[in-house]
């Protein structure tokens, strides 16, 4: 991790209009600047505003005010990788077919054996046999359709890859797998990764960073271990309380703390200790 | 002695598909008594839904018990009729499920709904009923139930309507509550709320409570036992300090490392390798033997037996048959290791 600056998202809003009396703000004047090789978890509850943030990264949506400003490097490839495989990948398309696509929309010769040999090393790293090549999504597990994705994504060397809830409809024991493969490609191939969850505990495993986002804003930012340690904001420290661990007699004597989500965020994020931003008023 | 509220005796339920007999269940013993939360945990496809459901009768058309009995209350009711489950279910007995929406009549307000359940299993008069169902909803954290009792579903969020369906189900004082996956579409702090409800409402009223699910962490936080189930049958049950904190069977300690809270004291993430075995002629041994590290040979040719550790701890592995080699256990979690 160089620490160069790859993204910044300033004042970044998406407002999506509903009708004349009803505005949902789903991403409200956010700020959060991403660096070339790190991990950055963002974490909250459904309906806080990570799928929109990571959208807008992809550029799926255009923010509504805000810009985002690119680093040194200009603009980075962006890939996208979504919590149901089953409606990201086509049905009608062999696995092959899906892993080349995006070269074939990007106008690349993707049938030279250099791109074969691309795909099939590609297929080997996220754990696909050979054979599964001309299946169809229909006829795999969610476990392999996740990896098919991962491999497309791969396909186009991404510089930053944005993973949106990667394991959520997956089984207990794929998730372990797929969160460790995602790791061991990150650190193979050195992208940096926007990984969205609402599980904690795979945030805290897997990032090196962490943002915390409610009603749309960020109220907190910090080194990952900084903030399950130290949380300071109530709201990040009542979203850590009601993390369930594995261990009975910790659990049962556990208080969990109640935050009331119509009470005002703060205005403005303060950096309290070096890197770990908090909202305050 | 707790009275024994559930008892299921060497349970089998097979499945009727065009490929062959799916044997989804494959021999469980289980009970559970008044007061009691058991978890039983697993893979999705391990049983643990079709065990409930078997339970209830509530097994789809192609399904059906083979072998076993279930008793609810000392009483057998493995072969009631529809007639006789149709007076326990919300009565006696009752389930929750992931999908709240799912359950809930979209179109009818939530007071109605529980008072349907009031008027089917206690001849009550309607304004008893409204009376109880208003009861109900402040007891599950609804707040201004009066208010919110001519709502529709729609108008409540996903942890409300939770709320709602836990207070119909437990309207008629059941004596039984399967939970199936109740949390688990939930957001953590709406999760940990209704788990908290679950253990008041056990507190209050002594029901048995069988919480089906693959979340370890909501495991550690209510139950007093836990079952682990892999390929239709248990092979690991214990209290939760012995499921957690001593685990013996090879498929526990592989569902324990696999949690990342765990893999951060430890390094790496560690995973189970490979899939569960088909059920349609499941394997002759050990159903877990292929994917296990430590299987020995005689686990691809004969089911373990159930090793008795201690007066609540039994685990179904030729490990702890005294000729097995002694293998220390690869993970040892720690109370307190947070």
């Amino acid at each position: 991790m160089d620490n160069a600056i790859m993204l910044e998202l300033r004042k970044v809003s998406q407002h999506f209009y509903i009708h004349k009396n009803l505005t949902v703000k789903a991403v409200d004047e956010l700020d959060l600047t991403i660096r070339r090789g790190e991990v950055l978890g963002l974490v909250g509850e459904s309906g806080c505003g990570k799928s929109t943030v990571a959208r807008m990264i992809a550029g799926i949506y255009q923010p509504t005010a805000g810009e985002l400003v690119f680093g040194g490097r200009g603009k980075p490839r962006v890939q996208l990788i979504f919590q149901d495989s089953a409606a990201a990948l086509n049905p009608r398309m062999s696995v092959a077919e899906i892993i080349l696509e995006p070269l074939r929309i990007q106008g690349q010769d993707y049938k030279s054996p250099a791109i074969r040999r691309r795909m099939a090393e590609l297929m080997e790293q996220v754990g696909l046999a050979e054979r599964l090549a001309g299946k169809l999504p229909g006829e795999l597990s969610g476990g392999q359709r996740q990896r098919a994705a991962i491999a497309r994504s791969l396909m186009v060397q991404p510089e930053l890859l944005v993973a949106d809830e990667p394991i959520a409809s997956l089984d207990i024991s794929r998730q372990a797998q797929i969160i460790s493969l995602m790791q061991r490609l990150q650190k193979a191939y050195n992208f940096t990764l926007l990984f969205i969850a609402h599980d904690l505990s795979v945030v805290r495993y897997i990032s090196q960073r962490t943002g915390v986002m409610l009603k749309g804003k960020l109220v907190e930012l910090a080194p990952t271990e900084e903030l399950f340690g130290h949380p300071e904001h109530p709201y990040t420290k009542a979203l850590l309380s009601a993390i369930p661990v594995p261990d009975p007699l910790y659990e049962r004597q556990k208080q969990i703390l109640d935050y009331d989500t119509r009470q005002p965020l703060g205005r403005e994020m303060c950096e309290k200790r070096p890197g770990h931003f908090v909202r305050v008023s | 002695m707790a009275e024994k509220i559930l008892e299921l005796e060497n349970l089998a339920v097979s499945f009727a598909t065009l490929e062959g007999e799916v044997e989804a269940v494959r021999g469980v013993d289980l009970s559970v008594q008044a007061g009691e939360i058991l978890c039983l945990v697993g893979e999705s496809g391990c049983g643990k839904t079709v065990t409930c459901h078997a339970a209830m009768h509530l097994l789809p058309s192609n399904g059906f018990i083979k072998e076993g009995t279930i008793k609810l209350c000392g009483q057998d009711i493995t072969h009631y009729g529809e007639r006789e489950m149709r007076a326990l279910r919300g009565g006696t007995m009752s389930m929750i499920f992931q999908d709240p929406l799912g359950t809930l009549n979209p179109t009818m307000p939530i007071g109605q709904q529980i008072m349907e359940v009031l008027f089917k299993h206690q001849q009550m008069t309607r304004q008893e009923a409204k009376q109880r169902a208003l009861e109900m909803l402040s007891m599950v954290g609804i707040e201004e139930p009066e208010a919110r009792f001519d709502l529709q579903p729609h108008f409540f969020s996903g942890g409300m309507r939770q709320r709602c369906v836990i207070a119909a189900a437990l309207a008629a004082n059941p004596r039984l509550l399967f939970a199936d996956e109740a949390t688990t579409a939930l957001d953590v702090t709406v999760k940990a709320k209704i788990l908290d409800l679950l253990l008041a409402i056990r507190r209050q009223t002594n029901i048995a409570i069988v919480f089906v699910t693959h979340d370890l962490g909501s495991v550690a936080r209510i139950a007093d036992r836990v079952a682990v189930m892999y390929a239709g049958r248990i092979v690991e049950v214990g209290t939760a300090e012995e499921i957690f904190y001593e685990p013996r069977h090879p498929y526990t300690w592989g569902l324990l490392s696999s949690l990342p809270a765990f893999a951060r004291e430890n390094g790496e993430l560690k995973y189970i390798p490979g899939m569960p075995p088909s059920l349609i002629n499941p394997p002759a041994g050990d159903a877990f033997a292929s994917r296990n590290p430590y299987a020995l040979a005689i686990d691809y040719q004969k089911m373990p037996p159930f090793f008795k550790l201690s007066a609540t701890h039994a685990a179904a592995t030729w490990l702890l048959d005294k000729r097995a080699p002694h293998i220390k256990p690869p993970i040892s979690m720690k109370a307190g290791y947070n």
